[in-house]
């Protein structure tokens, strides 16, 4: 729609008024609107008590035209200026009538007031401590559904949790073996290159060993479960609440915890173990092969050179750690989907956090694994 | 599907499952609710009898979900107490809440059917979890209630290979699939076509004359409120703007109520008068 012909008036020349006029004619569109908000402005600046906008020319008008002489009656408003429009055709007179005009002319919403220091700090931390309170809440009912239950005659899904172990376990793992035997090779290189100036190449066998068994291996397939199982896990959960499938469990008299969440927790537990297991096997063969082909260790002393660095203690706390790990991720994942509020969005923003909580509280149980252990050495 | 003409044994036909009988069997008084500094209800009274299908009635967002998700004791009001069968189910211990929930179903808007199974197994869910029967005979009760609602033949199906009235009738299947007094009814007929809609007030009047149990039923579908009401309250801004039988609610003089019967639009004076005032003389 173009604006050829287009044109506003101003005349003072109304009769029984001194109420400047602004003749509108042909076309109120997109292209003709900043040039009738530009006219209307400079009349305005001239500090009329009123306007008149005559609208009898107009053959052909669109929304952005109409929003146009919304807006001009808004400025009007608020510069104390009267307006009132003359000529309407009855299909513009149609299109108002489906509008309140003293609704969109109301002022801009006032700038919200400023928000003092100690509410912004409650702000941002009562979402994480609510976040908290709900994964600590779920923990104790999924201990209680685990431990407890079971002697009180409620069983423990076992057919569900071995189908979940299929999904998470199974699934994750050609990803986690292609890291572990990529890890294990770059950790070989990595200690090849500084062990050879001293002539200690087969020590690579011990340090290749004994970092994947005790840090390398649990972190790296708990965080690879992290990213893959718990974020499902909290978009299906949360996906559920939106689609109030929880809330009809509920009325069914089915524990939801009991009956979704410990399948999921017990699954994802086996399988950080199961798979962290993998993992070690996986990367110190990567180390091994890396061994032969570049530092001419022959794989028999390798794998000797590794029984012999690696203790039970270590691939027990290894293996603890892997546990608290698993059970870590299913709580946070299904902690945060079941808590979900706000629709898709709220469903989104679960699965994040629950990604990154998990991370964080997996560096944490670690360090804390490592410093008891180190204290209890000591 | 079309529903024959019921085929009821006088015998099965309770006093109360028509009508209803006087005595309250859900009773909330002063029932307020607030999101977020926002009133949603407001002070609601209402007592359901035993053996009646209760519609509420309003406009969307008048507080008619939350009013439902309160009686059958899923979410706590701000304010006041929901009496079922003579007990306070919100002083109730969740234990005690549990066992009143089973004695209720719940057909929700969307069917809140599990996707990850069946509709068979989903029928069968509440009696897995709930009874220690084997689970052949669970099988054939669930299969007995699909054949009820008209959905055998979809047994094995997802949810997610339903159309939206199968879906709403697998939910009702679910819904009494443990016999329950009450069954509680979220827009049963929303998004169907005229002819599915029939269909599910028909499987609810059947519900109701069969087996006597109390209905509350959530719509704004005045069609379906017609066929189904023995009572109807109506619900605008959070409180009961007309209560009583339906003949009485239909033929109120109350001019909210005839907009909304007569399906008039609000405002439309407000509106013609804001123009005007824009008017140049």
């Amino acid at each position: 729609m173009g604006s050829a012909g287009f044109h506003f008036e101003l005349t003072r020349t109304v009769s029984e008024t001194t109420a400047p006029v602004i003749e509108c004619a042909n076309e109120l569109d997109r292209d003709s609107a900043p040039e009738l908000l530009g006219k209307i402005d400079r009349t305005f600046r001239a500090g009329p008590d009123k306007v008149v906008l005559d609208l009898a020319q107009v053959e052909r008008f669109d929304s952005i035209g109409v929003g146009a002489i919304v807006q001009a009656v808004r400025h009007a408003r608020d510069r104390g200026v009267e307006v009132k429009l003359r000529g309407m055709s009855k299909p513009m007179l149609d299109l108002f009538s489906l509008v309140r005009v003293d609704r969109l002319t109301e002022p801009a919403a006032v700038e919200t007031e400023k928000v003092d220091p100690i509410s912004r700090v409650g702000s941002f931390a009562i979402p994480h401590f609510r976040a908290c309170r709900d994964v600590l809440r779920t923990a104790r009912e999924t201990a209680i559904a685990t431990f407890v239950d079971p002697f009180r005659g409620k069983r423990l899904r076992v057919d569900r949790t071995i189908l979940e172990l299929d999904q998470c376990a199974n699934g994750a793992l050609p990803i986690v073996a292609l890291i572990a035997f990529l890890l294990g090779l770059i950790l070989a290189m990595q200690a090849y290159v500084q062990l050879r100036m001293w002539g200690a190449e087969i020590y690579m066998a011990d340090m290749v060993g004994v970092s994947v068994m005790t840090e390398i291996g649990p972190l790296m397939t708990a965080i690879v479960l992290a990213a893959r199982s718990g974020s499902s896990n909290a978009a299906q959960l949360g996906s559920m609440v939106v689609g109030e499938e929880i809330d009809a469990l509920k009325q069914m008299g089915v524990h939801a915890v009991r009956f979704l969440v410990v399948p999921k927790v017990l699954a994802l537990a086996l399988a950080v173990v199961g798979l962290g297991v993998l993992f070690d096997v996986i990367a110190m063969s990567g180390g091994a092969l890396f061994g032969f082909l570049v530092a001419d260790i022959e794989p028999g002393a390798y794998w000797e050179q590794t029984r012999s660095a690696l203790r039970i203690g270590d691939f027990t706390v290894a293996m603890a750690k892997s546990l608290a790990f698993g059970t870590c991720i299913g709580v946070v994942g299904c902690g945060l989907g079941l808590r979900v509020t706000g629709g898709s969005e709220g469903v989104g923003r679960a699965t994040t956090n629950a990604v990154v909580l998990s991370i964080f509280l997996i560096i944490i149980i670690d360090a804390v694994f490592v410093t008891a252990q180190r204290m209890l050495l000591s | 599907m079309s529903w024959p003409a019921p085929q009821i044994p006088p015998e099965l036909i309770t006093p109360q499952s028509a009508r209803g009988t006087t005595d309250d069997f859900i009773r909330a008084i002063a029932v307020g609710t607030d999101f977020d500094g926002r009133t949603v209800l407001d002070g609601i009274d209402l007592a359901i009898r035993r053996g009646e299908v209760f519609v509420i009635m309003g406009p969307s967002g008048c507080g008619k979900t939350t009013m439902l998700r309160h009686l059958c004791g899923l979410n706590r009001p701000t304010t006041g107490s929901v009496f079922v069968d003579g007990q306070d189910i919100f002083a109730l211990p969740e234990a005690e809440l549990q066992k009143l929930r089973l004695r209720t179903g719940l057909s929700f808007q969307g069917g809140a059917l599990l996707g990850s199974l069946s509709v068979l197994d989903n029928v069968a869910l509440p009696l897995r979890e709930n009874t220690e029967l084997d689970d052949e005979l669970i099988r054939d009760i669930a299969r007995m209630k699909l054949e009820m609602v008209g959905l055998l033949h979809a047994c094995d199906l997802l949810p997610a290979n339903l159309s939206g009235g199968m879906k709403k009738r697998a939910a009702i299947a679910r819904a009494i699939v443990l016999d329950p007094d009450i069954i509680f009814f979220d827009e049963p007929s929303a998004g169907l076509d005229p002819v599915t809609a029939a269909e599910v007030d028909n499987l609810i009047c059947k519900l109701n004359q069969v087996f006597g149990i109390t209905m509350v039923v959530v719509t704004h579908d005045l069609p379906s409120a017609q066929c189904i009401a023995d009572r109807v309250a109506v619900f605008f801004d959070g409180r009961v703007a007309a209560l009583g039988e339906k003949e009485d609610v239909w033929t109120s003089h109350d001019p909210r109520i005839r907009d909304f019967i007569e399906r008039r639009m609000r405002e439309a004076d407000e509106r013609t008068i804001d123009v005007a005032e824009f008017i140049a003389i």
